[in-house]
């Protein structure tokens, strides 16, 4: 942008001449924020207080703020930019070095100890304002094409994830290399290069394997299976003449809103040493009792029933969207079914069959409680690193040596899955107009796969029988099927006082804080990851790319990783926020953010760009077409994200075990305490009960949030044009 | 705010190492018709777009009324637009999206109804107001697309190859209905398009655009008759391009030398020497080869084309293999006929290097 004219053009409308209403808004909001609630957290301290110890952040803060909006009042809006542009970035600045760098901070005279302290609510109300003021004064002199809406949401979102994100993972980095010993590398090779890690032993002698190899080991298994399994069945329901029921699809859904381990408990209360299928193998074959389950064939068995349906559906997409007319050509050039399938079909769909693999693997290296339900003595690293912070010997450093090793694995094979999928672009032939017979599978395939199969649907169907059945009989462990409600009563009772209801269920406490919890974090988890996908997507900006890596970033950090980042991050000044509520709403937030940025990517491919630009040349600025034409056609994604998002705070374990306490318990954590003392009913009753809320939910948001009209021909007038 | 004039001076954008458009200037005077025209990539698109505001200058200046734009954005400008998708909002009906100018712009809801429902009725849709953009015919909704452009009487109002999703027999009428409207309310308007006969069809100016720079800017007459440079001759009209040389001139006129055929063309100001020489299909007549030995250049028809209303033909000379139309009147050679060919006189211009 050349230099010679800058900011001094104004607009040809009278708008100019009024007062500009952002700093004004900002400064209403940084100074009532911290004037009201709590400035520093440890004793309560509002601003005033803060100003009278003559702390220099909060001073320049409110300075910033008020000169800002004062020249905006005098209609000096040049003069406001330039205040909130220097003002704002000394006020962060001195921010982060009082909170950061507490010592440096006292020594330079802008804190009054050099320990630090707790930033209350108030104190994170003005930083923000600040931000924001910092990004819309920038905006003024050319930042972001003079675009203050872009300005503003790239900043913001680019700080709260930097805070969310990358900065608990540099804090747990950090800890790794910290010990006893001064010499930091050592200390961290030491804890890297232990046996108990890399050891591969179990591959020659009946010695254990390290964890690492126990984790990479049941990955790739995993993958393996659920991959081979879904593309079986994915085979069947495409390319045959078997209709599949429907309710097929929904069903589905049904992984997705399990709690995660509980496709283990269902698999204890079958085949474990006194399970239902154990037992009948006993009485009737004589088949010995045996604890099998508890090892890497449990957890195998569980991560694979329930990774499947998620591969199937990704399979079933990518096998619809090729074109049958290149099986056709392959017909008219005298090829079998067989050859077809080997040297067509499939190949076009190794791309798919690659990234449902790597997907599977991924979410394999991640699962934590079906390893902690069943894993017995075979450890794996999300585990390992549960219980090197929550064990009897509480050694942090090593939880983030192993958390590291998790984080590489899974940034391996994210990466590699990103690779695949910018390459994979010969797959998606197009969709339409392309008319013809897809080439039936080779004779006696589907019989084999039906074979396979159809066992695979019973065990599927036996396990959701025993969550849907298991908590309304009376010990589904040792097969006393009289039907009772007594396990529900214990949760979930209801009485009926003279002070109004009273929820005396043991597991409404744990139930009504993950409602809430979730519910608070699925509509800002939409909003920020939306409000990315639409910068990221529809806007050029410097440093475009490194924000779309961060926010996929998250997406790759295994929840135990992101749960030890985060109590190592903020356990101590200046964001000590661990045992509160706020920290398991941002660790949802950010956690399944990138699922919205995806959807919303996705949404606005289909979304032409000129209905942009459209309401651009019509007086609309940035936050006016996002409102009034960008989001309305983006409701299907809204949806999908709030669901998502909600279900996965509902059902997640493996980061917020480390962040709930007595006070904020969470359901899924509350279920595994009931598994751990043996209550096996009352922990399934529970499951149940969450099963049917979330549906409810669904369908409650789907309700609320609605389709968009758009007519008869409505994708087609979205996606018509271009050039 | 009534029509405005619009000046680019040296105006380059960039996109990283590519410069989609180079010091380009020019200027349309206001109340008229500008084409930009061109094949696709030539920068026709980018430059419209950087008079919407939707891409910003990397350098040089944009000035609208006198006025510079060049840093405001979209939203600031007196600038609107039709699009080629017509990009009608498909959520909300004919009479939202007419109004959605004088909302965003702060004017309330029964005054925005009624600047609707204004230009909706001049461009014959009354009685649409609640219809969705899907359930409009093509046509129809390039007009609502129109209407909700001029619902802000816009200072200059841009077309974005309007014509090109529209089937062929409309194409010519709404092609009028354009230059009507634009001539009865006055408006500065820029047009692009990639079809030669669309911009001298509709235009009072026309700036051919080649590589990322302005090859000729002119009348649609000035432009067939005299092209200023090789690219335009070669891309309006379908011209044959040979090598002549300028025998004498006299006053205006010059008499050529094409490989031995003396004609005449306009002089342009050129001395005698070698010179390259647009010749159009129609600047040629076929006559028999011994009906007359009068000058005129012998060749062989290599294809003979029966097109209905004319023949096309391509004709082995001296001069290269000539594209050449003729009238379908009975007259037609076939394949393989020696033909001789002679100048009617225009039609022929020799181009300036």
């Amino acid at each position: 942008m050349p230099r010679r004219s800058k900011a001094r053009h104004r607009p040809p409308t009278d708008r100019i001449a009024m007062i500009d209403r952002f700093p004004v808004i900002l400064a209403a909001a940084g100074l009532i924020g911290p004037a009201a609630l709590a400035y520093h957290a440890d004793d309560g301290t509002r601003l005033a207080g803060a100003l009278a110890a003559g702390h220099a952040a909060p001073a320049l803060g409110c300075l910033a703020l008020v000169l800002a909006a004062g020249a905006s009042f005098a209609g000096a809006q040049r003069a406001s930019a330039l205040f909130g542009a220097v003002g704002g970035m000394l006020a962060l600045v001195a921010m982060i070095l009082a909170g950061f760098f507490p010592a440096l901070a006292a020594g330079i005279g802008f804190a009054d100890n050099e320990v630090g302290r707790p930033i209350g609510p108030g104190a994170g109300i003005l930083a923000l304002a600040l931000v924001a003021l910092f990004a819309g004064a920038i905006a003024r002199f050319g930042a972001f094409r003079n675009d203050r809406f872009v300005s503003v949401s790239v900043i913001t979102i680019g700080t709260l994830v930097v805070l969310f994100v990358f900065w608990p993972v540099l804090r747990m980095l950090s800890e790794a290399f910290q010990g006893e010993s001064e010499a930091r590398a050592a200390v961290f090779l030491d804890r890297l290069l232990q046996g108990d890690i890399w050891s591969l032993a179990c591959l020659w002698s009946t010695a254990r394997c390290g964890v690492a190899p126990n984790t990479v080991i049941l990955g790739i298994l995993a993958a393996f299976f659920s991959t081979t399994l879904a593309l079986g069945l994915a085979l069947l329901a495409v390319r045959t003449n078997v209709r599949f029921p429907r309710a097929f699809d929904a069903l589905a859904i049904l992984p997705i809103i399990t709690p995660p381990f509980v496709i283990g408990l269902a698999l204890i209360v079958l085949f474990g040493r006194t399970g239902l299928v154990t037992g009948a193998l006993w009485d009737w074959f004589g088949i010995p009792r045996s604890r099998w389950l508890y090892g890497l064939p449990g957890v195998l068995l569980a991560q694979v029933l329930s990774q499947v349906p998620l591969s199937f559906l990704i399979l079933v997409g990518s096998l619809k969207a090729l074109s049958p007319t290149l099986e056709e050509a392959a017909q008219t050039l005298r090829a079998t079914r067989t050859r077809i399938l080997m040297t067509v079909t499939l190949p076009l769909l190794l791309p798919a069959i690659a990234n449902t693999y790597l997907l599977a693997f991924v979410e394999s290296l991640a699962d934590f409680g079906n390893p902690l339900v069943l894993g017995g003595n075979f450890e794996v690293l999300s585990t390992k690193i549960f219980f090197a912070v929550v064990g009897a010997q509480h050694e942090p450093g090593r939880a983030a040596v192993l958390a590291m090793v998790l984080l590489a694995f899974t940034l391996a094979a994210f990466l590699l899955q990103m690779r695949l999928l910018a390459n994979a672009s010969f797959v998606t032939v197009s969709g339409k107009g392309d008319s013809g017979v897809p080439a039936a599978l080779p004779k006696g395939l589907p019989a084999g796969l039906w074979s396979v199969i159809i066992p695979w649907i019973g065990l599927t169907i036996a396990v959701y029988s025993i969550v849907l059945i298991g908590g309304f009989v009376k010990d589904i462990g040792r097969f006393d099927m009289t039907p009772t409600l007594d396990h529900l009563r214990t949760g979930f009772l209801v009485e009926w006082t003279d002070n109004g209801l009273f929820w005396a269920g043991s597991a409404w406490d744990s139930f009504w804080t993950t409602v809430l919890v979730s519910a608070a974090a699925a509509p800002l988890t939409a909003i920020i990851g939306l409000l990315t996908a639409y910068v990221l997507a529809r806007q050029k900006f410097h440093g475009r790319r490194s924000l779309e890596f961060l926010t996929m970033l998250s997406f790759a950090i295994p929840g135990t990783v992101i749960g030890v980042a985060y109590i190592l991050a903020f356990n101590v000044p200046p964001v000590e926020i661990t045992g509160t509520g706020f920290i398991l709403i941002a660790c949802f937030v950010f956690r399944n953010m990138p699922v919205g940025v995806r959807a919303g990517i996705a949404a606005l491919s289909q979304i032409d760009p000129s209905l942009d630009e459209a309401s651009a040349t019509l007086r609309a600025r940035t936050g006016r077409t996002l409102v009034a034409v960008v989001l309305p056609l983006m409701k299907p994604a809204i949806v999908a994200t709030l669901i998502f998002s909600f279900v996965h705070a509902m059902t997640a374990v493996s980061a917020i075990i480390f962040l709930v306490t007595a006070r904020y318990n969470m359901a899924t954590a509350y279920i595994v305490g009931r598994v751990e003392a043996g209550e096996y009913s009352l922990a399934i009753a529970y499951c149940a009960f969450m099963i049917v809320f979330m549906i409810v939910a669904i369908a409650t948001i789907r309700l609320l949030v609605g389709e968009a009209r758009l007519g008869r021909r409505g994708s087609e007038a979205i996606a018509a044009g271009g050039h | 705010m009534g029509p405005a004039s619009l000046d680019f001076i040296g105006v380059t954008k960039r996109y990283g190492a590519v410069t989609a458009v180079d010091d380009v200037s020019f200027r349309c005077e206001a109340g008229s018709l500008t084409t930009l025209l061109g094949p696709s990539g030539c920068g026709k698109t980018t430059t419209l777009r950087m008079i919407a505001g939707l891409e910003l200058a990397s350098e040089g200046r944009i000035l609208i009324d006198g006025k510079d734009v060049t840093h405001l954005s979209a939203a600031e400008r007196d600038v609107t637009m039709v699009f080629q998708s017509y990009a009608l909002f498909p959520h909300m009906n004919v009479l939202d999206n007419v109004m959605y100018g004088p909302r965003s712009s702060g004017i309330g809801k029964a005054q925005a109804a009624e600047m609707a429902r204004e230009k909706l009725g001049l461009l014959g849709l009354s009685g649409y107001d609640t219809r969705l953009p899907s359930e409009l015919s093509g046509g129809q909704q390039q007009r609502v697309a129109v209407a909700r452009a001029l619902v802000l009487e816009p200072s200059i109002l841009l077309f974005d190859e309007p014509l090109s999703n529209l089937d062929a027999r409309l194409r010519r009428k709404v092609r009028e209905d354009i230059r009507a409207l634009q001539k009865d309310l006055g408006l500065t308007v820029v047009y692009v398009t990639h079809d030669q006969e669309e911009a001298l069809a509709v235009s009072d100016e026309v700036i051919v655009m080649s590589n990322a720079r302005i090859a000729q800017k002119a009348s649609p007459r000035e432009l067939w008759n005299a092209p200023a440079n090789l690219f335009v001759a070669d891309f309006i009209g379908d011209a044959n391009v040979v090598d002549g040389t300028i025998a004498s001139v006299a006053g205006d006129t010059a008499v050529l030398d094409l490989a031995g055929a003396s004609v005449e063309a306009p002089a342009r100001g050129l001395a005698p020497g070698p010179v390259k020489v647009a010749l159009r299909p129609d600047a040629l007549r076929l006559a028999p080869l011994a009906a007359s030995d009068a000058g005129g250049l012998t060749g062989t028809v290599r294809t003979a084309s029966y097109l209905g209303k004319h023949m096309e033909y391509e004709i082995e000379t001296p001069l290269g293999e000539l594209f050449v139309v003729a009238p379908a009147d009975g007259d037609e050679v076939g394949a393989g006929a020696e033909v001789r060919l002679l100048p009617k006189g225009h039609g022929i211009a020799v181009i300036p290097q």
